[in-house]
């Protein structure tokens, strides 16, 4: 499968290299290049519109400022998806207060046989997951898009390892629910 | 692996369906291209006229003033005498001498008064920074402690105080065109800070905004820069 963060790698070094020397077209290329994925991860992690620009351009003056550190041209685009991801995360923890749960609140869900998620759109999918509630949508993100362990996400977001698991297994189960519910309204 | 997690991994690119605003790469274009070499040339240019000028009156002057003790010394009887129409070769003297005056005041008046220019400069950018003071004093801030802005708050002061050294220089040794340069230079970055503590308020209105709406919470107070 064509991996839309890794374009041809010889271009990519070309103007990687130009944009650490200040190449304003350069930067500009980079940016069409890997704006439009790191903004969909901003989205889904700050479940706001304005929120995922300001800490997109955050990211990405980041990533220019310090482009004279990135070692290998052609990892930019995982180098710039971390700093995007730690963006992220330092945004949450602005906003958000965590509420310790349960450890065993949650039951973990085992793996419907229906597999309900097969039938819909990825758009509706992507709809739900930015409207789930703060906290349980981060640790949603991180584990299933950004393939986080639940040690990672508790070490970053600062809270245990149960809880990382509880907050997963309630976003699963919300968006199982509120899809359900969509479904059922709309078809 | 859980199923629902390998079913999106697998289709992640499918789930980026958002883009973001056509400001965002303006704004990332501002904060990363570094700021203009301020304008220099155009005074050197107007030195190098100035000094020239200088030069050439100085030689007319010179010339001029020469060939007046000349003129004076040969021709003493002829002036005495009213009735007498001066000799040929005074009036010529007297005609290229008034000529000579006229091109002084020409050629002085032809550079402008850098120092008038660049205290006009300074008046205008004194009171841009204070309709930006002004504008920020009145703009609500809907989130955060006040601590939060006190950086901002920190380098205005320390900007303040520069201004004041500035101007207590102006005082003791008069409107210098480098003491007034500076003085430009500093309200400058005095707005580059002013308008950046205004997108910092801007951004933090607008995640609250989002947040209110879900909590139905109010309430907002004002920064006293």
């Amino acid at each position: 499968m064509y991996d839309l963060l890794e374009p041809a790698k010889t271009i990519q070094t070309a103007v990687v290299l130009k944009a650490v020397h200040g190449d304003t077209d350069a930067k500009a290329w980079l940016y069409r290049q890997y704006s439009k994925a790191m903004f969909n991860i901003c989205i889904r992690m700050t479940g706001s519109r304005s929120c995922a620009e300001d800490v997109l351009q955050d990211a990405f003056i980041q990533a220019f400022r310090q482009l004279t550190q990135l070692k290998d041209p052609d990892s930019f685009g995982g180098w710039l998806r971390r700093i995007v991801v730690n963006e992220c995360i330092r945004h949450s923890k602005r906003s958000f207060y965590w509420n310790e749960w349960e450890p065993d609140q949650m039951e973990e869900i085992a793996d419907e046989a229906g597999e309900w998620w097969t039938s819909l759109s990825m758009e509706m999918i992507h709809e739900q997951i930015k409207k789930l509630p703060e906290g349980c949508r981060q640790v949603f993100v991180l584990y299933v898009l950004e393939d986080f362990t639940h040690k990672d996400i508790a070490a970053d977001l600062g809270i245990s390892e149960s809880t990382s698991k509880s907050q997963y297994q309630r976003a699963r189960q919300l968006l199982k629910d509120r899809i359900g519910k969509q479904v059922a309204t709309h078809g | 692996m859980d199923k629902l997690k390998q079913y999106l991994r697998e289709h992640s690119s499918a789930l980026d369906n958002d883009e973001p605003g056509e400001n965002a790469w303006n704004n990332i274009l501002r904060q990363t291209t570094p700021a203009p070499a301020p304008v220099r040339k155009l005074y050197t240019r107007w030195y190098a006229i100035a000094a020239a000028a200088v030069l050439v009156c100085l030689a007319g002057w010179q010339w001029i003033m020469l060939n007046d003790t000349a003129v004076t010394a040969a021709q003493p009887l002829a002036w005495d005498n009213k009735l007498l129409a001066p000799p040929q070769a005074t009036v010529v003297k007297t005609v290229q001498h008034v000529e000579a005056v006229k091109q002084e005041k020409a050629v002085t008046t032809v550079p402008p008064d850098m120092t008038a220019v660049l205290g006009s400069f300074s008046r205008n950018y004194s009171r841009l920074v204070r309709l930006q003071e002004k504008a920020i004093r009145h703009t609500p801030v809907m989130a955060e402690a006040p601590d939060y802005f006190e950086d901002f708050r920190l380098m205005l002061r320390q900007m303040d105080n520069e201004e004041i050294l500035i101007r207590k220089e102006m005082k003791k040794n008069g409107k210098e065109e480098v003491l007034l340069e500076q003085l430009i230079t500093l309200y400058q970055q005095k707005l580059e800070v002013l308008k950046a503590l205004q997108t910092e308020i801007g951004k933090l209105n607008g995640r609250t905004k989002e947040e209110r709406q879900r909590t139905g919470t109010t309430g907002s107070y004002y920064l006293n820069i």
